[in-house]
């Protein structure tokens, strides 16, 4: 059987960009704070559970407590601190992530929601979770999830310029790229 | 405009992807390793009052101080809960059949001598300031357990346990927990001990659990110490403890991190 150190060290060598990449969704693009989600993340999952059929499955695990932690503001203090003072920065100053063009628009876009929206379109979207899962997922009744879907993806439709979406439509079934060999 | 909200969302997700594939990943097996073994300890504490050592995932801890017990990799590490008031013979634990011969452990001593690392362990917990700094605990404070844990990559840690009739109720569990990283600055399960030197520094979390515990620690550094207390409950139950009474141990038991200190493995 393998143990929870094997798919610890599988899901971090194959999969810790796109953690990171998913948290900063969330972070309003702030790689330091999206890294410190992940890291409370991975540790919230592997104290509490040592099977797991596969990297994969370990990772959705993961990608459910970096939004868990993100809404449960269970970030230190010291984060809190970095996030006040980089709260002062306007986040298009130029940097080395603005040459990631599209990303960056929408992580703006993203910023511009409240962490329960942002939260709601992270699990909808990136995580294919149907309204009642989202729901389920942050404690929250379905008709609150649906009206934060709802308005947040008609907020973000507007600011990119995109279709409006129907977020009642079910989760498309998406075909995984195979996974890096190590 | 044709193109999908969802559509560009994923884009940008793959293009930040791309743009992190470089990105080293963290040093958190250490973390987790550590924070497991405490977890397991807690949890099984209440059931195994007297009774054999459990395993904990890859390591084993067992009560009684018996023997140093080797993780299923082979890496040699210690993993102990005791309690002082009724110590368990190591022929009862199950655990033993693992024993490291290559990496002996001063947990070997038994509790007959009175000098012995695991006599002068209970003492330790008996005496944590606990009850001093919280006059709420005294005389509701069951005879501590202990726990000490070492493994090559990971710091030293050695702690105790206040038992069932801790003040946030009867199912819950406070950990006292000492460890000491070889360098300051260490990012200790974001414990943010960042300025360890010579200066107090303390927050808590609480976290909303799905699983069948939920947990709130309060962090206090100190001088290269790190003490954590960790209120631990079934998940259906409300936290306890305010910030002082956390914060109030936590502090005071950095006093006698220097005493904790020879207790390590």
């Amino acid at each position: 059987m393998t143990r929870w150190d094997d798919h610890l060290a599988a899901l971090l060598d194959e999969r810790y960009p796109a953690l990171v990449s998913y948290a900063r969704m969330l972070t309003q693009g702030d790689l330091a704070a999206a890294e410190d989600l992940v890291h409370e993340a991975l540790i919230k999952v592997f104290v509490r559970r040592s099977r797991f059929a596969s990297p994969g499955h370990a990772e959705g695990y993961v990608r459910r407590a970096i939004v868990s932690v993100f809404i449960d503001g269970t970030r230190s203090s010291t984060r809190r601190r970095r996030a006040y003072s980089r709260s002062v920065t306007p986040l298009s100053t130029p940097g080395p992530e603005a040459s990631v063009g599209l990303a960056t628009d929408v992580e703006k876009a993203l910023a511009e929601l409240p962490p329960r929206e942002r939260a709601c379109i992270v699990l909808r979207y990136f995580d294919d979770l149907t309204v009642p899962q989202v729901a389920r997922h942050l404690g929250i009744a379905d008709g609150t999830a649906k009206r934060y879907l709802s308005d947040a993806s008609a907020r973000l439709a507007v600011t990119l310029g995109t279709d409006m979406p129907d977020i009642d439509a079910p989760p498309p079934v998406r075909v995984e790229a195979p996974r890096r060999s190590k | 405009m044709n193109t999908t909200l969802e559509a560009v969302l994923h884009d940008a997700l793959a293009k930040s992807e791309r743009t992190h594939a470089g990105l080293a990943a963290p040093s958190v097996r250490s973390t987790i390793a550590r924070k497991r073994v405490v977890r397991r300890a807690a949890v099984s504490s209440a059931a195994t009052v007297g009774a054999v050592g459990i395993g904990a995932g890859a390591y084993a801890v067992s009560t009684g101080f018996a023997p140093t017990v080797a993780p299923a990799d082979g890496a040699p590490a210690s993993a102990t809960v005791s309690r002082s008031a009724s110590p368990v013979a190591a022929s009862n634990d199950e655990s033993t059949s693992a024993h490291d011969d290559s990496n002996p452990s001063p947990s070997q001593n038994t509790d007959t001598d009175p000098n012995s690392l695991a006599s002068r362990r209970a003492d330790f917990c008996e005496n944590l300031p606990l009850m001093v700094a919280w006059p709420e605990a005294q005389g509701m404070v069951d005879p501590a357990w202990g726990i000490s844990y070492s493994q090559p990559d990971m710091e030293p840690m050695f702690g105790c346990f206040v038992d069932h009739n801790s003040p946030t109720g009867d199912q819950s569990r406070l950990t006292i927990v000492f460890t000491f990283p070889d360098s300051t600055g260490t990012d200790l399960a974001n414990d943010k001990c960042v300025d360890d030197v010579g200066t107090m520094t303390f927050e808590t979390h609480a976290t909303a659990e799905t699983s069948s515990a939920r947990t709130r620690t309060g962090i206090a550094c100190f001088d290269g110490a790190v003490v954590t207390v960790e209120e631990m409950l079934p998940s259906d139950t409300d936290f306890a403890l305010t910030d002082a009474q956390l914060k109030v141990p936590a502090e005071a038991s950095v006093a006698m991190a220097e005493q904790a200190r020879p207790l390590t493995p």
